[in-house]
């Protein structure tokens, strides 16, 4: 048998010979998915509202839809008019405002409005109350306008909220529909209202402007689009470029960036498949997957081209291309996917999302650049690319040649320098501030942002804050202290710096008892009892049928509102205006009603402290995810500790200049640091790989970093242009939260460059830093049927010939050795095998055996343990093939048959002092033989041969005993890589067998642990009775 | 069909007895466990004991024949039988050449993931041990399979549905808290498990599994037709006021494909099914399928990536895991849906020890995709002396305290397990 392949040439070679065997159809298939898939991926149905930024269980969120339920939707839009003369009393106005609100009404989704052109003051007439309309049949006459001038002047309930205390602007009101899905119905009626609005302006003259949350998701929407495309055709052009300049292969970059587009198809066709819908965050991820998925595709075909270079056939390129770049891609992948993966725990769901889809993307570019790539670049055979260096000499090359000398001479300054942004960063992090306002998402001069403002200012604010008041007693609402209560909250509210307006139901109720009391000033205040508010109510009820309370209060008396419209303003000043206004209405409102504060202003607030929990969560299950990840990939939890350094490194810096700079922990920075680390540890895996493999070869500190610097210094320099170009585009957005996060991203990732190729270089030049012991094995995996571990103790008399030189005679000895299973068909045993450590404590294990062989050597096996009883039923199947063998486990408690990879040939056999290695078949041709003696041992007179495997093994040489008359081994030495003894194998008892020599005993015993393993046989069968229907798939199922 | 099993048996024994080939085994374990809830609002008890004791008995008494008795008790103070017997297995095996059989109580696994296994059918889950970790408690069957080294197929009849159990009303995972909870008030609803069919639906029910083998990949073709084994629970009504929940069966015709591969270290897995429930009664149709919202045609699918680290800084080896599920069409709020986690992500890290101790720990992690909403499972396991093992650990559910899904359900049942455990 020969050498069993490393893991990454074993799952390259698998993927190389699949592609080139499979080539059409798998482009057909990869071809299909892209064309197919370019629609779907495209058209989403898109998402901005706020709702998305909440669980649906957020306690805020909740709040807010029990107002909505028992007062009805409190969202609104503004229409404003303001003239330049005089005021907005005039028939011209009246006619205008007129025909808008009739048309206002009959749209789909408007629950109600209110302007001037239907305002009603409410009047008193004989005990009874009436309504009367502000706006009479026009045109009215000169002295009816100013009237209604007078009186509408000298209603506070509309003034200044609907009409200014100058009379030269109005609002119109549009109260909205709860309905599902509202974010596209609240686009097509904004586009509807500014249809209308500009043939009324052609019709009147006068302008109209149109505010409310409506507009701003809108504009986001677009403007998000718009960036969206820039962005993807900047980004693709950018890296288009960049490859064409480096591999100088009009084909060696079209066809990454085929790769990489159809990886970005596919996370998009996650999100429809999710059930999700498209949102501003979603829209970032084709551009980090163009950005971080053509890296696999680059590194694949730049090796791919190299190799051709060099004369290699396009069949002999690619599988050089992946067996060497498989792991290190599929590692990079994992990394990349960990720190997306992280956003998972966040509970913002479009951070979540954005997580899994960027996940999926980076994950199809690797799948895509090991199978469909190199299919494609099968194709690529002529000789068109003899000679053409790629990267081999370019400018990143004689770029990153210069590093290491510079970084040994400046160590000292490098590592200080280090430490000294580090610090900075730290100080800077804490001067980090949460905060959100939706309006600075947009830039300083942008036409929605100056709009916004302006309506803000003349026509008060959208952003709604809402105080419910509740009780179990029927008609507390009504009752005068909690009316006054409310009055005086309504007030306060209203006095804030951020309110622009505030109302309540004592307002109404002022209203009424001034009216009903011939309109006497001294009157508008709150009744001094119950029963008066009643008979109001139900007077105002029977004259205004069509104006009804039920939005500020219920029917019962139980529960009513208290609101206050607000600007866009920052979280935090949020945050204290509600800290003000639940302390004020505890002290004001009576104690047994309830008081809940609710309203949209509760959600932009609560959404701060979401982004810190999800910033903290994600980033710290990113570090921990990603260290044990590098930790086992390195074999080494020091190495995995210490490659942090050069990746929390440039983490730390951008966090603290977030700090310094002012720039806000806010939705798209929040996610930056999860993000980076997951990219920015690439070039450290890159980098370590390479310096590790130098090390392993017995290389020096100095020539490992040289060696790592030679071999990857010139991708990770190129891979994070890459990436650079891909954020710095993100940069150039026009929405500001895009614009920040590709800024600081693409610092993150400059910055660990610098930390990649400066500051772990010199952490490992550090003197303090050497440390041998890092150095993990790498060890080739091997599988060894069981039964070999007594059958490889076997011989058959072979010819020697004691005048051949050491290397030949020693040879021979083991061939010897080797032969001794021809003719072997089948063999059954039962064996006992016990673990003892070194305190003496000791385990046994039973399991019984089943072997069938093929031209003398084992193809079947199955193993089944006995003993214990949790271990009992469990047991392995294996086939032995040319390549990988197939292996499966069955496992009694869960009833399973499960496929297994094959194990590596250093690892522990079932927890004993056997490795898979020792009992693997062992070919006299994978050795380089000596004969070194004859002597006596154990009273056998034995040949000794030392072997020195020419593959890569656990051992640095294994000495064996073998009996001169019988060729059977009966003590075997194991040295470990530094040259020390390991273990000593010793083999007795031995007994012949249908003409099969094999020992009952074979004790292990580890000289560096203490450990023993004992291993015996209790009944043996070789070439019994075994059909090969016992060794399938269904029979280990059925256990027997 | 136990008369008939024993009947077998005893045919077999008497027509095939061959004394140089008996073979007698023994074995068994017995098991405790306390569960500690620590979160405030689970009722009953906060510290629940339950004791197990199996025995495991099999004769071979030729070489080809074998029979099989795995009975199982098992004590649990919340269960108003106290004393529950538990049928594991009583079977009689046999095989000749390629052919292999099994007439009797036996339980059948189907798939190779390791969260969820849309063609796994055959075995309806006792969920009256443990929601979480419930086992199968076995089904009368009778199984013929073929199998070659590169292929094999299986033939499965069921002839009758015992139904599922279901936790017992005072136990923290009870289907009528579960309902009060959902519904918000405090009906305490009787539990019927007694099994509700479709009017004129017979109780049988038939699979068949193909396999193929190739280098490195295992293809397996999955067909069932009967009764969905994994029952929908149902409100009974009296006026307007529901009385009691009912646990109802539906038909179901399936079709499937498994897929297992090894590329380099990793495992890759993989199982998709589409799902008939069809059925013919339309009173009934509208009272199942209208009242919970279930579709009659449904997807399910897992797919996932296993890989083993053998070589570890701490000695020992570990198996790191991954994987999506995927179901489509099935109800987000039907109360019963404990197994269709839709677009959910599990991982897991199943860590063993290199000495002695058989030391084991296990890591798993269920992330719904799309509601943060999640389960964490803990467990360590460690041999003390002999065949004598402790177990420790933990689980999390982590949902909205609003809501319809499981983890919102069971939220307060966070517990701490600890066990001990000897086999023989």
């Amino acid at each position: 048998m020969t050498e069993r392949p490393s893991f990454n040439q074993r799952a390259g070679a698998w993927c190389a010979r699949v592609s080139v065997r499979h080539r059409i159809p798998i482009l057909l298939l990869t071809g299909l998915l892209l064309l197919g898939g370019l629609y779907p991926a495209i058209f989403i149905e898109h998402d901005a509202s706020y709702e998305t930024w909440f669980l649906e269980s957020d306690p805020s969120l909740v709040a807010y839809g029990k107002l909505q339920e028992v007062f009805g939707n409190d969202e609104f839009m503004l229409i404003m008019l303001e003239v330049d003369e005089g005021t907005v009393f005039t028939n011209e106005s009246f006619a205008s405002i007129q025909r808008i609100t009739e048309f206002l009404e009959t749209a789909h989704t408007v629950e109600r409005v209110v302007s001037l052109s239907n305002y009603e003051s409410i009047r008193s007439r004989d005990d009874e109350l009436s309504l009367r309309p502000a706006v009479q049949d026009l045109p009215m006459t000169a002295e009816a306008l100013r009237e209604t001038e007078k009186i509408v002047l000298a209603d506070p309930m509309i003034v200044p909220s609907m009409v200014s205390e100058d009379g030269r602007r109005t609002n119109l009101v549009l109260e909205l529909e709860l309905i599902p899905n509202q974010f596209h119905h609240r686009i097509d009626l904004l586009n509807l209202i500014e249809a209308e609005l500009a043939l009324e302006e052609e019709r009147s003259g006068l302008v109209y402007k149109v505010g409310g949350g409506a507009v701003i998701d809108r504009a986001i929407y677009h403007i998000t689009r718009r960036d969206f495309l820039q962005n993807i055709i900047l980004v693709s052009t950018a890296i288009f470029l960049l490859l064409l300049f480096s591999v100088r292969s009009f084909w060696g970059a079209i066809l990454p960036m085929i790769t990489v587009v159809t990886a970005v198809v596919i996370s998009r066709l996650f999100i429809p498949l999710m059930g999700w819908k498209d949102n501003n965050m979603l829209m970032i991820v084709p551009l980090v997957v163009l950005g971080i998925g053509i890296a696999d595709s680059v590194h694949v075909v730049v090796h791919f081209l190299r190799m051709r270079g060099r004369g290699l056939s396009a069949e002999e390129a690619i599988h050089d291309a992946m067996t060497r770049l498989f792991q290190p891609c599929l590692l990079t992948t994992g990394t990349t996917m960990i720190g997306f993966l992280a956003l998972l725990v966040t509970p913002l769901a479009p951070l979540r999302q954005l997580g899994a889809c960027t996940s999926i993307g980076v994950f199809a570019a690797f799948a895509l650049s090991v199978l469909p790539l190199p299919a494609a670049l099968s194709f690529l055979s002529g000789d068109r690319f003899a000679g053409k260096a790629g990267l081999e000499d370019g400018f990143f090359s004689r770029l990153t040649a210069r590093i290491p000398e510079f970084v040994r001479g400046h160590r000292t300054a490098i590592l200080y320098g280090a430490l000294a942004m580090a610090v900075l960063g730290v100080a800077g992090i804490a001067q980090i501030k949460v905060e959100s306002n939706a309006l600075r998402f947009f830039a300083e001069d942008d036409p929605v942002r100056i709009l916004a403002e302006e309506i803000e200012e003349k026509a008060g604010g959208i952003v709604s804050v809402e105080m419910v008041l509740s009780s179990d007693q029927e008609g507390r609402m009504y009752d005068p202290d909690v009316l006054r209560g409310m009055e005086k909250l309504s007030d306060y509210m209203g006095s804030l710096e951020l309110s622009t307006s505030s109302g309540s139901f004592a307002d109404y109720v002022k209203a009424v008892h001034y009216a009903m009391n011939d309109n006497d000033p001294a009157y508008r205040v709150i009744p001094d009892n119950r029963a008066t508010v009643s008979q109001y109510m139900l007077l105002y009820e029977a004259s205004a049928p069509q104006k009804g309370l039920e939005t500020i209060v219920d029917i019962s008396g139980t529960s009513t509102r208290v609101w206050a419209r607000t600007g866009f303003s920052n979280s935090s000043e949020y945050g204290e205006f509600m800290e003000a206004v639940t302390a004020y209405a505890a002290e004001v409102i009576p104690s047994d009603v309830n008081q809940d504060l609710t309203g949209i202003i509760t959600l932009y607030k609560n959404m701060g402290d979401y982004i810190v929990w999800s910033q903290i969560r994600s980033f710290l299950f990113a570090i921990v995810l990603i260290t044990i990840v590098m930790m086992f990939a390195f074999k080494s939890v020091k190495l995995g500790l210490l490659s942090l350094i050069p990746n929390l490194w440039p983490i730390v810096i951008t966090m603290g200049f977030m700090g310094w700079s002012r720039i806000w922990l806010e939705p798209s920075t929040a996610m930056v640091a999860a993000v980076t680390i997951g990219i920015a540890v690439d070039d450290s895996v890159h980098f370590l790989s390479k310096y590790l493999a130098a090390r392993q070869r017995g290389e020096s500190e100095r020539e490992s970093v040289n060696h790592a610097f030679e071999v990857s210094g010139r991708a990770i320099v190129f891979t994070t242009a890459i990436l650079l170009s891909a954020f710095g585009a993100v940069g150039f957005s026009q929405f500001s939260p895009y614009v920040k996060f590709g800024l600081l991203c693409g610092m993150a990732i400059f910055l660990a460059l610098a930390g990649d190729l400066f500051v772990l270089p010199a952490i490992f030049e550090h003197p303090k830093k050497r440390k041998k012991s890092m150095v993990p094995s790498k060890k080739i995996a091997s599988l060894l049927l069981f039964l070999v571990a007594s059958s490889v103790l076997v011989s058959s008399a072979a010819a020697q010939d004691p005048s051949a030189d050491p290397a030949t005679r020693g040879r021979q000895v083991m061939e010897a050795v080797q032969d001794a299973n021809d003719g072997l068909v089948s063999e059954r045993a039962d064996l006992t095998m016990i673990l003892r450590d070194k305190g003496g404590r000791s385990v046994t294990r039973e399991f019984e055996t089943l072997l069938l062989a093929e031209d003398d050597k084992p193809a079947r096996s199955l193993i089944r343990f006995t003993s214990p009883p949790d271990v009992r039923g469990t047991s392995f199947l294996t086939y032995d093939r040319e390549e990988i063998d197939d292996q499966w486990l069955y496992l009694p408690a869960l009833g399973k048959v499960k496929r297994i990879a094959p194990s590596k040939r250093g690892a522990s056999f079932l927890g004993s002092q056997l490795s898979y290695e020792d009992l693997g078949r062992q070919e006299p041709d994978d050795y380089d033989h000596q004969y070194l003696r004859t002597e006596t041992y154990e009273s056998f007179e034995c040949d000794v041969v030392s072997s020195v495997s020419k593959l890569e093994s656990a051992y640095s040489k294994v000495d064996s005993w073998i009996m001169v008359e019988q060729n059977l081994p009966v003590r075997v030495d194991y040295y470990d890589k530094k040259g020390r003894l390991l273990k000593q194998t010793r083999l007795s008892g031995f007994e012949e067998t249908d003409g099969y020599w094999r020992a009952q005993t074979v004790l292990i015993e580890n000289l560096q642990n203490g450990k023993v393993t004992e291993l015996s046989v209790r009944k043996r069968d070789v070439n019994a009775d075994v059909d090969e229907s016992e060794l399938t798939v269904e029979a280990l199922s059925s256990d027997w | 069909m136990r008369p008939l099993a024993l009947l077998v048996f005893f045919v077999c024994l008497v027509a095939e007895a061959k004394l140089s080939h008996a073979e007698l085994n023994l074995g068994g374990e017995v098991a405790t466990t306390g569960t500690f809830y620590p979160r405030e609002g689970v009722e009953g008890r906060d510290v629940q004991w339950s004791l197990q004791a199996q025995l495991d008995l099999s004769f071979r008494f030729s070489r080809n024949w074998r029979a099989s008795l795995e009975p199982r008790i098992h004590y649990d103070p919340l269960d108003p039988g106290r004393w529950r017997w538990v049928p594991k297995e009583a079977k009689v095996d046999f095989r000749r050449g390629s052919w292999r059989g099994t007439l009797g109580r036996d339980h059948i696994v189907w798939g190779a993931a390791d969260t969820f296994n849309p063609t796994d059918l055959l075995s309806v889950r006792d969920l009256g041990l443990d929601f979480v970790d419930g086992e199968s408690p076995g089904e009368w069957l009778a199984r013929m399979a073929y199998s070659r080294p590169g292929w094999g197929i299986e033939f499965v009849f069921l002839p009758a549905l015992e139904g599922a159990k279901f936790p017992s009303a005072r136990s923290p995972w009870s289907i009528s808290k579960a309902f009060d909870r959902l519904s918000g008030f405090n009906f305490n609803l009787p539990l019927d498990d007694d099994p509700r069919l479709p009017p004129e639906t017979e109780e049988v029910s038939f699979a068949v599994r193909a396999r193929r083998s190739f280098s490195g990949t295992d293809v397996f073709l999955v067909g069932y037709s009967g009764i969905d084994r994994n029952p929908v629970l149902t409100v009974r009504f009296d006026g307007l006021f529901p009385n009691q929940l009912r646990s109802t069966y539906l038909p179901l015709h399936l079709i499937g494909l498994e897929t297992q591969t090894v590329v380099g270290g990793f495992v890759l897995k993989g199982a998709a099914t589409f799902r008939d429930q069809s059925v013919n009664d339309a009173a009934f149709s509208s009272s199942v399928f209208g009242a919970l919202g279930l579709s009659r045609h449904s997807l399910q699918g897992v797919v996932g990536v296993e890989y083993l680290f053998e070589e570890v800084p701490f000695g020992g080896s570990l198996d790191l895991g991954a994987e999506f599920l995927l179901e489509d069409g099935s109800s987000e709020n039907a109360i019963t849906s404990y197994r269709p986690f839709d677009r959910d992500l599990a991982l897991y890290i199943n860590y063993l020890a290199q000495d002695l101790s058989d030391t084991t720990i296990e890591l798993a992690w269920l992330q719904d995709l799309r509601r943060a909403e999640s389960v964490g499972v803990f467990r360590l396991t460690r041999r003390i002396r002999g065949s004598l093992k402790v177990e420790l650990g933990g689980d999390l559910i982590l949902g909205p305290d609003s809501g319809s899904s499981p983890y919102t359900l069971f939220n307060a049942n966070d517990r701490v397990l600890f066990g001990l455990n000897y086999g023989f």
